[in-house]
């Protein structure tokens, strides 16, 4: 069955918890890092930093203050829109059992660039050592032992649920039902087409630039924009008669 | 220490997440089923003060607790006896006399509480009081450093706040030895506001030397709309905020933020003023710090 993870930004304190947990259960090196003016550090997704907590603050027009945080990784789309970029049969692959899209080794083969550009969430980042290419692989080792992925388990927030994909999805419309009352913009981002799901409470561009796979401002804006109407809009009309 | 926290039946009552509550209880938002409270998941003390000797609450509409048929309701009570009619003791059990007190004996200063400003301040005239700051307050007078600016001291206008962060636990001088934390958290900062950024002609990520009459630390500007400027007796005053996660045993990762701050203590603990205190910045072009 696949699964799925909730991630309910509404909860998130930015602790950071996951993001050093990731890349301690991984075993990732230390990235040598500057403070430059904002807690989110490293600045970005990395080789050694395939979960990352990303901040942004907006001084609303009523003089409130917003402080939002998106723990950021690999959405592990259903149907990846990142496959469509590898020459190679098996350099990425999809786990039936859990839906977990995977980069296996022979990533270190592929046009990087290519595989990157082809992501509409901007995750797909190169190992300089080993030419690998690198993101989250959703815990694939913890989660067939039976084991929470590291960053689910190191929320103390409870802002990340793990399961089966039917309940998640259960939990994600009661959460966003709750979220919506007092957040009007409240959604679930692109909820139909990804395994990993993330409630928001407001407009998700407020919280990261690639927070949904809006193509029109992406980097490689061309080859997404063709990838997202591609290889999603099948995935749409099939949700769309699912849903009657 | 939480004796009683797990339950053989229950397991972790500090768990439990369930919001059930009687009409008296709701009428003081009080769960005694969501997670728990040491010792015997009393909720508020000493609540036998809240009733007369009867044990009929003073005030019905906001009762915590009440002995109804031969037993207390609402809250688990503080000293599990009857009534004080029916021979039980004063509800303050804790203090020698069963009685609570404004003034604990043995204490500096009290009895009422005061506001005073602390040992720093940009006010020149406590608003509320003849007396500026506490005069009861420890003070250290060992070395050139246990210095105070004086009121509204023009030099020193801008208030300092420091605390700790979730990354680095308290002095960080163990978790910056943690090369992922240290990732996380790299170096010592300033938080300052958009406004007094402007006013200061430094932008984020500048390097900052902040500086008391004690003592000067290097800081990169953290510029956020979370901070903003109070207006104080019609006068603007700047707070800037730095955490106390750093030093010098970590190379290149900032001085301590104690530098800055007062060798001044409460009266009766001596637990230090570290939460206010006086300094100027200016940006740098070059830090040796950082
Ligand atoms: S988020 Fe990007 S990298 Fe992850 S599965 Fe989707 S397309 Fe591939
Ligand atoms: S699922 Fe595992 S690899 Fe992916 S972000 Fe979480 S901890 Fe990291
Ligand atoms: S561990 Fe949970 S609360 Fe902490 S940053 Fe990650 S998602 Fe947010």
């Amino acid at each position: 069955m696949p699964k799925a993870i909730l991630i309910d930004t509404t909860k998130c304190t930015a602790c950071r918890g996951c993001q050093v947990g990731c890349k301690e259960w991984k075993n990732y090196p230390p990235v040598a890092t500057k403070q430059r003016g904002t807690h989110q550090n490293p600045p970005d997704l990395g080789p050694y930093n395939v979960k990352l907590v990303r901040f942004s603050e907006h001084m609303e027009s009523d003089g409130t203050v917003k402080w939002y945080f998106f723990p950021d990784a690999c959405r592990h789309c259903l149907d990846a829109p990142c496959k469509s970029g590898a020459s190679l049969e098996d350099s990425i692959i999809q786990d039936k059992e859990t839906g977990a899209v995977i980069y296996t080794e022979k990533t270190a083969k592929e046009n990087f660039e290519a595989i990157k550009s082809s992501c509409p969430y901007d995750i797909p980042r190169l190992d300089p050592k080993t030419k690998r290419i690198v993101k989250c692989d959703m815990c694939i080792d913890r989660v067939r032992a039976n084991l929470l992925p590291m960053c689910v388990k190191s929320c103390a927030m409870g802002a990340m649920t793990f399961g089966e994909r039917s309940d998640i999805l259960k939990l994600a419309a009661t959460r966003l039902v709750a979220v919506q009352k007092n957040n009007p913009k409240a959604q679930l981002c692109d909820m139909e087409n990804v395994s990993i799901i993330y409630l928001v409470a407001d407009a998700p561009g407020k919280y990261h630039k690639y927070a949904v796979a809006d193509a029109s401002d992406s980097p490689g804006y061309m080859t997404r924009k063709e990838m997202l109407a591609g290889v999603f809009a099948p995935l749409r009309k099939a949700t769309k008669q699912l849903q009657g | 220490m939480y004796c009683g926290g797990y339950s053989p039946t229950e397991g972790n009552l500090a768990k439990r997440r369930d919001l059930t509550q009687t009409p008296m209880q709701a009428k003081i938002h009080l769960y005694p089923k969501f997670a728990w409270a040491w010792p015997v998941n009393r909720r508020i003390l000493y609540n036998r003060a809240g009733v007369d000797l009867n044990g009929t609450p003073y005030n019905p509409a906001k009762a915590v607790i009440a002995w109804q048929d031969g037993k207390w309701v609402g809250d688990v009570p503080d000293g599990p006896a009857k009534p004080m009619a029916q021979g039980g003791p004063y509800p303050f059990i804790m203090q020698t006399e069963g009685h609570g007190q404004l003034y604990g004996p043995g204490r500096e200063d009290g009895p009422m509480p005061e506001h005073y400003e602390p040992a720093e301040t940009p006010l020149t005239k406590n608003p509320f009081s003849s007396q500026m700051s506490n005069p009861c307050m420890k003070t250290v007078h060992a070395s050139e450093y246990d210095v105070l600016c004086k009121n509204g001291d023009p030099k020193y206008p801008i208030v300092l706040t420091t605390y700790c962060m979730t990354e680095h636990w308290c002095s960080g001088s163990e978790t910056r030895n943690g090369p992922a934390l240290l990732e996380a958290e790299p170096q010592q900062y300033v938080e300052l506001s958009h406004e007094l950024a402007k006013e200061k002609g430094i932008k984020n990520g500048d390097f900052v030397l902040v500086e008391s009459l004690r003592g000067k630390c290097e800081a990169v500007a953290m510029v956020t709309v979370r901070i903003k400027p109070f207006t104080v007796m019609g006068k603007t005053v700047h707070l800037v905020g730095m955490p106390f996660a750093f030093g010098w045993t970590k190379p290149k990762c900032g001085d301590a933020v104690n530098r800055l701050t007062t060798s001044v203590g409460d009266p009766n603990t001596t637990i230090p003023e570290y939460k206010a205190c006086l300094v100027n910045l200016k940006k740098i072009a070059k830090a040796t710090e950082l």
